[in-house]
């Protein structure tokens, strides 16, 4: 068991009618990592997610997760994964320990085993202090503390989350990251949908990028920006605000079409994003400062998820409407 | 006016959907059948009008029926649907003023209701054609409407502004609602028609004055002595002073007065005289009252609440516990740490238990205390009034349990599935382990047992009817309190009235039981539960009140074996034939049938409930 991958996705395909929801989305993820699913809405991240927690079937492929097929042993994954949908599923008048004992009986924990457990959980979660608070009173940043702790109370080897830090403030969106880490170190796989991407960049060790239905990059952070960095992102600051279009226009002149220049008069900024070389780069800067064009600074912008993200879903976008072009 | 964006996003917003269509063509579909069957044929013509006044009785209280039904279900939702919606907030943020935004909800919900009216209109003209009707009856009824219509809608505005979520705010709203409409009907059987106003001091002591008698009375000789002087004297002044509030609050009296419907007039005893003024004044009064009460809520601080500390007695002082101990018998402290859930225990069950707002064990108390006095109160009561006859007094306690059972159920079982859908829940429940079938008797469960203490705790009204009907018999007499579970037994079986109470009961257990499953069904089908909800009080409204509207209309325009042919679907008909009450000792097949028709339906709604929770947990 601890040799295979935690979760294996092979060929996976869901149709709904003529609409393809997922298309061929292989993934494997070992113990222990945390996965970073990202996609624009609609690209099929919560079709995926419902099939790997049996709320969903595949028209095709397969999926094993924590050792299970989640299509044809689902009694047994749903006691090995935890799943922390998107919306919380309050119920109202009930405090949080009677929340948390409600779904330890549904997952049939003995009742003394029980309350250790919830104990336990709220303590992972930080959520202790709120153990007899009423679970509708909570704040947003609070449920999801509790929602965790729902998620672990029967101990999955396996835990999907479904936009974890969504409408947390900085503060809870730190401790949320802390929690994640923690589970990682406890030996949990985790697999974490998000928008907010730079929080997501700091947790995980793998990232699948996904749009239109289909993975378009996975892997670790740093093998997806070496893939998608077929363009350089530089910044130039000139010193004086009105050399700022001239700048421009001379970039224009010198760099090839598929360079993009993008100005920003107010803050005497200009950014470019091109393929071309350091040596083409020097030369046209001394051109510029022939000209008199004073360059106060130029720098090269690290690239990160956001920037791989963006590149990869453009990419993307232009084959699809080129297929449908051709179509 | 008609410049309030509010009205034209309601009205119009509304007037656009398939309901709006569907109501209409309902109301005009039936009202052209009504005419059509009811319209001369023969070429010999009637001309005394009676039966233009059957067609106009019908008219009147099936419009009355649909209007209590209809009118609060927009104006439930109003206000409380903007406030989860969170657009409250911006319109109180808004530069309309409170009552802007009010009058621009009112008469947005009201216009639709406005609108069917005008759409019974030529039915009306066509029953006032046929003769012997007088134009000022049918103006008069169209009036009562409008008032039914704007008193139960502010009503429901108010209530919407003060609920918390959708469904409570119409769960709320129907109960009080029907409480308004049909109790003062069971309660005006108290009192008299010349009853004075039952408030003041000198009517109370004069009230008081009158206690020893009854209770020297020899029909109340079983009473154990000084019983009856106290607290039931209590009682029955309490119940006789909101029958005497109460009767001004319903419409019935008010369309009976109108129609001139001598036959209600004369089974119910109730007086005529003046009592659609009586209603259009309470009416208007208390209208403009709800106005101005939600106008007053209608402010930014309405969205300002703390939230709950969530203090529980176990953390609190050794003072604090000793007192609430003592207050709640520890047992029933709500604010006591639960326990854990037991290992024989459905986690389900006792979930809903607790999330239901007064579900916990000491709501459930104080709700069978109630219970408990309500039925010894009015059995007292009704005793008195009817001079122990127990033909009289067996309706009015059959009456309670069926509006309990009428107005519980539901609000207790149309949300079952609808709500876990609408809150995510659903979701949840699926990735346990649990079965369809442990997550839906769970739920079935926690309604079961909620109505079934509800009807024991209606039972101990009909212990003393059996206990009366033991009496001569040897059985009634006390011996000592070793031989009383043994006297029990044998005042059970010797009474002459113990096999028509059982027969009460299954019936009502079966009508119970078939609610509960019709509410869970519609709520799986449905995704809010406020539709849920709105449709189960509609389909039982319609069962169980829309159908007594055919009895109404025995010979004109129906006929005594159509009658009977539709009373086998109404439980509470069934009911009133076992027991003999006025106006259904004719029916005798209605009560067996309706055991049949009952399980059928049962079994229809259960079927359809695990068809439907089937698809709803099945792998999409």
């Amino acid at each position: 068991m601890s040799d295979q991958p935690a979760i294996q996705i092979r060929n996976l395909t869901k149709k709904y009618g003529e609409f393809v929801a997922l298309d061929d989305l292989s993934i494997e993820l070992n113990r222990g990592e945390i996965l970073g699913f990202i996609g624009p809405n609609g690209a099929g991240k919560t079709t995926a997610i419902k099939i790997l927690v049996g709320l969903a079937k595949p028209t095709s492929g397969s999926a094993i997760v924590a050792g299970c097929d989640c299509s044809k042993d689902v009694q047994t994954l749903k006691q090995r994964i935890g799943y922390m949908p998107d919306t919380f599923g309050a119920y109202d008048n009930m405090r949080v320990h009677e929340y948390l004992d409600f779904f330890g009986a549904a997952f049939k924990i003995p009742r003394e085993k029980r309350r250790k457990r919830i104990d336990e959980v709220m303590d992972i979660a930080g959520a202790a202090y709120m153990k007899d608070r009423y679970v509708e009173s909570l704040s947003h940043g609070m449920k999801q503390r509790v929602a965790i702790a729902r998620t672990l109370l029967h101990d999955p080897q396996v835990l999907i989350l479904d936009e974890p830090a969504n409408g947390l403030d900085p503060q809870a969106r730190i401790e949320m990251r802390q929690i994640l880490l923690r589970l990682a170190d406890m030996g949990k796989t985790l697999i974490v949908t998000s928008h907010i991407l730079p929080e997501l960049s700091r947790i995980c060790n793998v990232v699948a990028i996904i749009t239109h239905g289909k993975l378009r990059a996975f892997g670790t952070l740093d093998d997806i920006l070496r893939k998608v960095r077929q363009r350089r992102f530089m910044q130039i600051v000139m010193v004086r605000r009105e050399q700022v279009e001239p700048m421009a226009t001379l970039l224009r002149q010198l760099l090839s079409d598929e360079s993009e220049v993008t100005v920003s008069e107010q803050e005497s900024e200009i950014r470019l994003a091109t393929s071309i070389t350091d040596e083409v780069m020097s030369g046209i800067i001394g051109k510029a400062l022939q000209q008199g064009l004073l360059v106060g600074q130029f720098h090269e912008v690290p690239m990160d998820l956001e920037d791989a993200f963006l590149s990869v879903t453009r990419q993307a976008n232009t084959a699809v409407a080129a297929a449908s072009a051709k179509a | 006016m008609f410049t309030n964006p509010i009205i034209s996003r309601e009205l119009i917003g509304m007037l656009r959907t398939k309901k709006a269509l569907a109501w209409q063509v309902a109301v005009v579909g039936i009202l052209s059948m009504l005419i059509v069957i009811r319209w001369p044929s023969e070429a010999m013509v009637n001309t005394s009008g009676q039966q233009a006044k059957a067609v106009l009785r019908i008219f009147g209280y099936g419009l009355m029926v649909m209007i209590v039904m209809l009118a609060p279900v927009f104006p439930a939702s109003s206000i409380v649907r903007e406030k989860q919606r969170g657009t409250l907030a911006l319109l109180l943020n808004s530069p309309m003023s409170p009552w802007s935004i009010l009058m621009g909800k009112l008469v947005g919900s009201m216009g639709f209701i406005m609108l069917l009216l005008l759409l019974t209109l030529p039915a009306a003209a066509a029953a006032f054609t046929m003769g012997g009707v007088d134009v000022m009856q049918v103006v008069s009824v169209y009036l009562i409407l409008t008032l039914v219509a704007l008193q139960y809608g502010t009503i429901a505005l108010y209530i919407s502004s003060k609920a918390g979520s959708m469904d409570a705010a119409l769960r709320i709203t129907f109960g009080v609602v029907l409480t308004l409409a049909i109790l003062p009907l069971i309660l005006n059987e108290f009192v008299p028609r010349d009853q004075p106003m039952p408030f003041g001091p000198i009517a109370f002591f004069e009230y008081l004055s009158h206690v020893p008698q009854w209770a020297d009375n020899q029909k109340f000789a079983w009473l154990p002595h000084g019983v009856a002087s106290s607290a039931f004297s209590v009682i029955l002044y309490v119940i006789l002073t909101i029958t005497w509030l109460s009767r001004f609050f319903s419409p019935a009296p008010a369309m009976t007065a109108i129609l001139r419907d001598d036959a209600v007039i004369g089974a119910s005893g109730a007086d005529s005289s003046g009592a659609a003024w009586r209603f259009a004044i309470v009416a208007a009064i208390s209208s403009a009252i709800f106005l101005w009460l939600t106008a007053r809520r209608l402010r930014p601080g309405m969205l300002d609440s703390a939230r709950d500390a969530g203090r529980v007695t176990d953390e609190q002082s050794t003072k604090v516990k000793a007192y609430r101990r003592f207050m709640f018998m520890w047992f029933f402290d709500p604010n006591r740490r639960s326990r854990m859930i037991g290992p024989f225990s459905n986690p389900v069950m006792v979930k809903e238990f607790r999330t239901r707002r007064f579900g916990r064990l000491h709501w459930l108390m104080r709700l069978g205390a109630v219970c408990v006095v309500l039925s010894l109160g009015l059995m007292f009561a009704s005793t008195e009034k009817t001079d122990g006859r127990i033909d009289a007094v067996m309706p009015i306690l059959v009456l309670l349990q069926f509006s309990l059972l009428l107005l519980a159920t539901p609000a207790l079982a149309a949300g079952l599935i609808s709500s876990e859908r609408e809150t995510g829940g659903w979701a949840l429940l699926q990735v346990t382990p649990m079965s369809a079938l442990k997550i839906v008797t769970g739920k079935l469960m926690s309604v079961f047992i909620t109505l079934l203490l509800l009807l024991i705790a209606t039972l101990p009204g009909y212990f003393v009817i059996i206990f009366m009907g033991s009496q001569g018999t040897g059985a009634a007499e006390l011996g000592t309190p070793l031989e009383w579970p043994g006297k029990l037994v044998e005042v059970i079986t010797s009474s002459v009235h113990t096999q028509s109470v059982i027969n009460v009961q299954i019936s009502l257990l079966l009508m119970g039981v078939f609610a509960v499953l019709l509410s869970a069904a519609i709520s799986a089908f449905m995704k809010r539960t406020s539709t849920a909800t709105a449709i189960s009080y509609a389909v039982l409204g319609v069962i169980c009140v829309g159908t007594m509207l055919v009895r109404f209309a025995e010979d004109a325009p129906f006929s005594h074996t159509t009658v009977e042919y539709v009373l086998t679907v109404n439980p509470l008909a069934a009911v009133l034939t076992q027991i003999r009450a006025p106006m259904f000792t004719d029916y005798p097949s209605v009560a067996p049938l309706n055991r049949y028709v009952m399980l059928v339906g049962c079994a229809i709604c259960l079927v359809a409930l695990i068809l439907q929770v089937r698809v709803l947990t099945r792998p999409q």
